[in-house]
């Protein structure tokens, strides 16, 4: 099966700006949960606006479900791609989340006893059911990203973009967030997160792309861009507190392979049976 | 859109034009305004357009200012086809040749002037610092504006609706991108005031500040030939 996406020498820039995209390539599969990183100005926003039509290339190409983006609209490519907005005001039009929900569905050809079907799933795969007829301004942070969410995905797009998916979260709604990702991944969405929140990243996708100046600095599975084979000060990126705690743990002998609290515990107790039984 | 933001970028460039006060560059803005204004003879209008020409040369402004006018030619055609209906030839090309030497004008003032010395200007002319502070804060943020304003047409377009469809459509479109417009605007004019507040603002009435306007010899000059040469083509003209 050919990719998914597919980004062949993309160049782009900014009016009166420099260069924000220098000659992009990226395949995205179908069902992949990746990570796309990088410093502010990086170019990984302008990248993705790319995979729904907000934004054509100069020069290059982009290929989503075999269309060509320059020969769709908008609308036509949103059904494909979902792109969550990082400020969740800026993709909150409606006086209720349940006509927030219809807006965009105002435009597809469903029966309406399916849009509402498709609906009530949504808000409920999304926890945010009982605020259905309450004012999306009257949510909290991370109550307001899952509507935006929970907007998105009634329309039933493959592909599920979320630029900064974190920013201004608390950390129980940040993890609550990771679940919602982690689930609809599970049920066959691609996901495509922007963020420089390597922890979230590291937690939660399979590969991770790395970006700065607009160009791609690396493209590999997310333990092998930590574990020193990229090149993260140029992307601007700190690694997360296991590998950096795993780093100091190496001295003392303590080998850890598997990078999460357990994998890490783990590797420790090990160390400290064998010493035992000197 | 994107012509009016360049005029919005404050450029503070090193030119004698943006070295010269704010204060005789309004005062050579005015007269010449005064002239456009009351002068129909196109032999003096054209001596007028050329005497624009060293402040915009001078100033580093003519790729902007072509930029400005450019952002303008649909509403020009429009008032020349209108003018040319209602006026006749004569009157109606002379008219819209004024039109583009006001506009010009204002359009070299703010080219050459940081919107800092404008704000200065008016201070030292005694208005009061709260007005200045709204004007210059306002002007400062519409870029800001544009920005939002692109990124809320993004968000709706994201959402699958189709903003090509019929005019009436178009309209229900933007009022409803209107809301998180407002909402998003609302939301920073208050954290700002609670900003202000917090750095004590209006804490003193009495304000000090760190540019000093300071007159020179090229001002006086360019204040005392503005203010002869209108009041002598005036003269001449209509008494």
């Amino acid at each position: 099966m050919p990719p998914f996406i597919v980004v062949h020498d993309l160049y782009f820039s900014y009016p009166n700006y420099v260069t924000a995209l220098q000659g992009v390539n990226l395949n995205i599969d179908k069902g992949e949960l990746m990570a796309i990183m990088g410093e502010n100005g990086a170019g990984k926003t302008t990248l993705v606006k790319h995979f729904n039509g907000l934004l054509r290339p100069q020069s290059g190409s982009v290929t989503v479900d075999g269309i060509d983006t320059r020969n769709a609209t908008v609308a036509e490519l949103s059904t494909r791609v979902g792109y969550v907005f990082q400020n969740p005001l800026y993709q909150l039009f409606s006086e209720t989340v349940e006509k927030e929900m219809m807006l965009g569905l105002s435009g597809v050809n469903l029966p309406d006893s399916e849009k509402k079907n498709r609906v009530d799933e949504v808000l409920i795969e999304l926890g945010v059911e009982r605020f259905r007829n309450r004012h999306p301004l009257m949510l909290s942070e991370g109550e307001r990203k899952r509507v935006a969410i929970a907007s998105v995905l009634v329309m039933d797009p493959a592909v599920i973009a979320l630029d900064e998916p974190t920013l201004a979260l608390d950390y129980t709604e940040k993890r609550r967030l990771g679940g919602v990702i982690e689930r609809l991944h599970n049920e066959g969405h691609t996901i495509i997160l922007v963020t420089h929140d390597v922890e979230f990243a590291f937690d939660l996708s399979e590969r991770i792309v790395t970006m700065s100046r607009g160009k791609i600095l690396a493209d590999l599975p997310k333990e092998k861009v930590f574990n020193g084979e990229a090149s993260l000060d140029a992307a601007g990126l700190v690694e997360p507190q296991l590998f950096q705690l795993a780093r100091r743990l190496k001295a003392l002998d303590v080998h850890i392979s598997d990078f999460s609290v357990e994998g890490a515990f783990a590797g420790v107790m090990k160390r400290v049976k064998r010493s035992k039984g000197k | 859109m994107s012509g009016i933001l360049q005029i919005l970028q404050w450029i503070k460039e090193d030119t004698p034009i943006h070295r010269l006060d704010p204060r005789s560059k309004m005062v050579w803005a005015f007269c010449v305004m005064i002239l456009v204004i009351m002068i129909w003879d196109p032999i003096i209008l054209t001596l007028l357009t050329l005497s624009l020409i060293p402040f915009v040369v001078l100033g580093k402004a003519t790729s902007r200012l072509l930029i400005a006018l450019k952002s303008m030619v649909f509403f020009t055609v429009v008032l020349v086809i209108l003018e040319i209906l209602y006026y006749g030839w004569f009157f109606g090309i002379i008219a819209t040749a004024k039109f583009i030497l006001a506009t010009s004008i204002f359009s070299i003032f703010f080219l050459t002037t940081h919107i800092d010395d404008f704000a200065a200007a008016l201070s030292s002319f005694g208005i009061p610092f709260e007005f200045n502070f709204v004007l210059v804060t306002s002007a400062k943020y519409i870029p800001v504006l544009f920005w939002e304003i692109q990124d809320i047409t993004d968000a709706y377009k994201a959402r699958g609706i189709e903003l090509e469809k019929s005019m009436l459509q178009k309209i229900r479109s933007y009022a409803t991108m209107l809301v998180p417009l407002i909402i998003v605007t609302t939301r920073r004019a208050l954290t700002m005031a609670e900003a202000m507040e917090a750095r004590a603002f209006g804490y003193q009435k009495k304000r000090t500040t760190y540019r000093q306007l300071k007159m020179h010899l090229a001002d006086y000059f360019l204040i005392a030939i503005s203010v002869v040469l209108s009041i002598g083509v005036i003269v001449l003209l209509y008494v």
